[in-house]
């Protein structure tokens, strides 16, 4: 199985987690913007979230509407356990590296 | 406030995103717009807002065909089918398929004939590629009278004058056009023209290619020359005689530093050699030298640094001008121009120098890409108009194509495949067509080396295109009538097209050509008047049987007198003389101004140095008073003979014996004559007031009038008398009336092209409208019969077709009457001496149009209308 995450991949998945169950398009485009400072379009976060359906790291119901929302219904985004896995392993190939870089590396810098 | 998203983003993105993901995305997208509306504003949420709708098109969002499982109109099978099927169709009418495939190539060659032409004609001088940042500085005057003059001319210190002043200005150059040239090596010797003086930077700044040479350096030393390959091989027989040496004006040893690739023919400056600027020395005479501030004879360009700001640096320049003679009212105004400008917008500026820089003309680039587009139109038309008609024959083939299962989209793809088919098969064919025609073409417009094929290809992108939009927009229509067809009436065969509404599409259309068509017509007959009347127009002198000859000014100075006296002892000599420029070429100019009057009352006025009996040799009538004579000795010096539009531009009823300062207003001159007005530059300009005095320089013009007769053996008394008074002195001349017809050659190139357009539009109107008539009678040939059996007689059936055409014509010529009228004023405005437009013109036009619409479809009506009532109607 597949686990590999893209960068930007990875921080979309990790919203939705955080968001647990609120995460939509509009509210992980806000959150990125807000929180980690990076400018993003709503379509590229969309298609980020498509891809990671498709993958199997999240699945979606239809959620909630409301009247900004012209009356539209929401797509709510909740991970799977397979998301979890390929976060899970992300983050332990990260952790790895870390460990493996040595101390005098990045002394003085 | 708060104000709903878009509603046309929000329909654009339902018709694209028709999935599962539709309400989920637009709903997120709304929501965004409401919190952006108070962040930044409904103007700014609106747009951020469309953006979001165009960057949601992605495999995602994008809907699929819904048939794509059984068979899709994209599949290779269907549009074989499609081809296949439209190859029959066009094979079964084989005649409608030659008129539309002949009229749409037709339309598309000359569109990328003009296409190619105007293309050339904007790329010049392009090709440099700092062309940015190289501007030519301009003059403008005004003198107390208000005439402003526009001059490319820039005096000489300002190029030594402002290096160095301005942080930046990168480089700069003068030139001096080389007015007089005769070049030598050895026996090899020959007058020579598109010369310069150049400063050492002129390379780096337009930086023409060098063959061999460096660039840099080239004109670095006094007394070194750059020339042209042509030249090289001219004289020296090889390609690169670097370090050879020329002789320049029996004088002067030239060492070549340098060989010119072949100049580009889009470069405004046309040249064929350059000399280093420390080589010139102003001519004796001259009242001015190399420090002058004021003397605009020279050609200044300037490179700027990348990131300057122009206006600032042409300000800069303004002032400094006014800096140096704070106390004039009217300084000299310099102004800057970008290189790639200067082709096409140096329109009513003129050279003092009559250096032969190429210009175009904006407006005949305008005109003509118009043509292009509506001949495009015309031809889109004809075929728009003649699929439709056919659409009736395919009728029952489209019946059963719906019946089989073919939806709108599916008939509508099948027609749009044939026309785009068709648009190709011509575009490719016209192609062909135009890479045959190009030598010739670009012959008659003048292009040297000709843009070439590679000039073609460039253009390929942009034709397929054009190719593109004729096809879809010409095929779309019939495509949308035949899919609509009510599938059993189709197939019953009992399907009518063309209804009662005269707003019907196909009728506009029609009617538009008709327009287009008059308003060719009336170009034509108007641009034919005012060529004719320009060539025929009285210019005051008379050119003919004058022959020029353009020599040395030393060469003229030293043998003159001598050739003179040989020449006026033949009998068909009449006159001899000489001056310093021609008829036709810009005259320079000077101030005047009446003795005893204020010198802020000086005016401008053109001039020109001519020897005795110039007004004799040039039939130029005196009015009163008399022509410069050796009998006063005062002449030389003290006398003037002005135009009656001088006279009357002094104020002056009775100007013999009055007394002007003239030229840098010193000493008084007497006017001892006044000349009739005669027309000293080209009829564009209007005669202005004119002087003519006796040299106070060598002149490089010599004229010879000879009595009528035959000219190889006046010729030859030329030649004779050359070979003996000065046998080392070539012998270049032409008759003067070929060199005045250069000045309409432009004008007359586009009244051509116009005529050939226009002769091409009306056939392509015709051939269109014959064919729908007889579409239009084979569907109403029963209506004929009936008609014909109830009484009606062949002219009352023949009136009624043609009627309605006629009514249109009439329409037509409405609607086209004032864009035309606009134009073809603008086009003759340019001109001092223009026709006035005859309003008669324009029935008259639309009277030729009703004729050539009438014999177009005179033979298929009447033939309708004669037949047997029973033959038409027995075939149900």
């Amino acid at each position: 199985m597949k686990l590999h995450l893209g960068e930007f991949e990875e921080i979309v998945l990790l919203m939705v987690a955080v968001h647990h169950d609120d995460a939509y398009g509009l509210s992980i485009t806000n959150s990125i913007k807000g929180k980690l400072g990076r400018s993003v379009t709503l379509s590229s976060v969309h298609t980020a979230l498509y891809r990671l359906e498709e993958k199997g790291f999240l699945e979606s119901r239809i959620g909630g509407a409301t009247n900004e929302r012209g009356g539209r219904s929401k797509r709510i985004f909740k991970i799977t356990g397979l998301g979890k896995q390929a976060l899970e392993s992300s983050r332990q190939s990260r952790n790895m590296l870390w460990d493996m870089i040595p101390k005098i590396t990045f002394e003085g810098l | 406030m708060k104000r709903s998203p878009p509603r046309l983003a929000q329909r654009f993105f339902s018709w694209y995103c028709r999935n599962h993901l539709h309400d989920s995305i637009l709903g997120d997208l709304d929501e965004q717009f409401y919190q952006n509306q108070i962040k930044y504003g409904t103007r700014r949420a609106k747009l951020l807002y469309w953006l979001g709708v165009f960057q949601f098109i992605n495999r995602f969002t994008v809907k699929r065909g819904r048939y794509s499982t059984s068979y899709s109109y994209h599949s290779t099978s269907m549009i074989k089918n499609n081809l296949i099927s439209s190859l029959r169709f066009l094979g079964r009418n084989k005649g409608f398929a030659f008129i539309n495939i002949f009229g749409l190539t037709l339309g598309f060659t000359s569109f990328l004939l003009i296409l190619i032409f105007v293309n050339h004609e904007l790329s010049f001088d392009r090709f440099h590629t700092n062309k940015e940042q190289v501007f030519r500085v301009n003059f403008s005057f005004q003198d107390n009278a208000g005439n402003v003059t526009t001059l490319v001319n820039s005096p000489p210190a300002l190029a030594t004058g402002i290096w160095g002043k301005f942080p930046e200005l990168e480089k700069i150059s003068r030139m001096r056009y080389a007015m007089n040239c005769l070049l030598s090596n050895g026996e090899v010797r020959f007058y020579e023209d598109h010369g310069y003086y150049a400063d050492s930077l002129f390379l780096e700044i337009l930086q023409f290619e060098l063959s061999s040479g460096d660039p840099n350096t080239a004109l670095d030393e006094p007394n070194s020359i750059v020339i042209t390959k042509d030249l090289a091989l001219k004289y020296f027989n090889r390609p690169d005689p670097v370090g050879a040496t020329l002789l320049f004006n029996n004088s002067i040893p030239l060492k070549v530093t340098g060989v010119l690739s072949p100049i580009p023919t889009n470069s405004h400056l046309n040249l064929n050699f350059l000399i280093s600027f420390p080589t010139y020395t102003v001519p004796e005479g001259y009242r001015s030298d190399l420090t002058s501030w004021s003397w605009l004879g020279f050609l200044t360009y300037v490179e700027l640094a990348p990131t300057s700001d122009v206006k600032l640096f042409e300000e800069k320049l303004i002032q400094h001008f006014k800096d140096l003679d704070p106390e004039n009212p009217n300084p000299m105004l310099p102004a800057v121009q970008n290189l790639s400008d200067i082709y096409l917008g140096s329109d009513g500026m003129t050279d003092d120098l009559a250096s032969h820089i190429r210009a175009g003309n904006r407006f005949s680039v305008n005109a003509l890409m118009m043509v292009a587009i509506l001949i495009l139109i015309i031809a889109g038309f004809n075929f728009s108009n003649l699929t439709n008609a056919l659409s009736i024959n395919r009728g029952k083939s489209t019946g059963i194509r719906k019946v089989l299962g073919a939806d709108k989209k599916g008939i509508i793809a099948q027609l749009l495949t044939e026309s785009l088919m068709l648009t190709f098969f011509c575009l490719a064919l016209s192609f062909g067509i135009t890479l045959l025609l190009l030598p010739s073409v670009s012959q008659f417009m003048g292009w040297e080396s000709g843009p070439g094929f590679k000039g073609i290809f460039n253009l390929a992108p942009k034709l397929v295109m054009v190719g593109i939009f004729t096809g879809i927009l010409s095929g779309i229509y019939p495509a949308l009538t035949l899919a609509g067809f009510d599938v059993i009436k189709s197939l019953k065969g009992s399907l009518k097209i063309g209804t009662r509404n005269p707003f019907q599409l196909k009728n506009v259309l029609v009617m538009l050509q008709f327009a287009i068509s008059i308003g060719f017509i009336s170009a034509t007959i108007i641009m034919t008047q005012q060529i004719n009347y320009l060539t025929n127009k009285e210019t005051g002198y008379e050119a003919e049987k004058v022959v020029l000859i353009k020599m040395l000014p030393e060469d003229i100075s030293r043998y003159f007198e001598v050739y003179k006296e040989q020449l006026v002892q033949h009998t068909s000599v009449m006159s001899v003389s000489r001056s310093e420029r021609v008829v036709g070429d810009p005259w320079p100019w000077s101030i005047i101004l009446r003795v005893g009057e204020d010198p802020e009352k000086s005016k401008r006025v053109f001039f020109n140095q001519a020897d005795y009996d110039y007004f004799e040799t040039m039939g130029i009538p005196i009015y009163s008073g008399r022509p410069f004579s050796k009998e006063y000795t005062g002449d030389p010096t003290r006398s003037i003979i002005i135009n009656q539009q001088a006279a009357e531009y002094l104020g002056l009823d009775d100007p013999i014996g009055k007394q002007v300062h003239f030229f840098e207003l010193d000493g008084p001159r007497t006017i001892v004559g006044v000349a009739e007005d005669f027309n000293y530059t080209s009829l564009h300009q209007e005669i202005g007031p004119a002087v003519v005095v006796l040299p106070f320089i060598d002149l490089e013009y010599m004229y010879v009038r000879f009595a009528p007769g035959n000219l190889r053996t006046q010729i030859e008394i030329l030649k004779d008398t050359w070979a003996q008074v000065s046998p080392d002195t070539p012998l270049a001349w032409r008759f003067l009336d070929d060199n005045l017809d250069q000045l309409y050659q432009s004008d007359e190139k586009l009244s051509l092209v116009i005529q050939v357009f226009s002769v091409l539009t009306i056939l392509l109107t015709c051939l269109g409208l014959y064919a729908i008539v007889t579409f239009m009678i084979n569907n109403r040939i029963k209506e004929f019969g009936i008609r014909k059996v109830l009484g009606a007689s062949v002219q009352s059936l023949y009136v009624l077709f043609a009627r309605k055409y006629i009514y249109q014509i009439l329409l037509a010529m409405v609607i086209i009457l004032p864009p035309i009228h606009y134009l073809l004023n603008t086009w003759l405005e340019d001109f001092a001496y223009h026709i006035q437009i005859n309003w008669l013109i324009y029935p008259l036009a639309t009277f030729a149009m009703i004729i050539m619409i009438l014999i177009t479809i005179t033979y298929r009506t009447l033939k309708a209308a004669q037949a047997n009532p029973t033959g038409l109607l027995r075939n149900e």
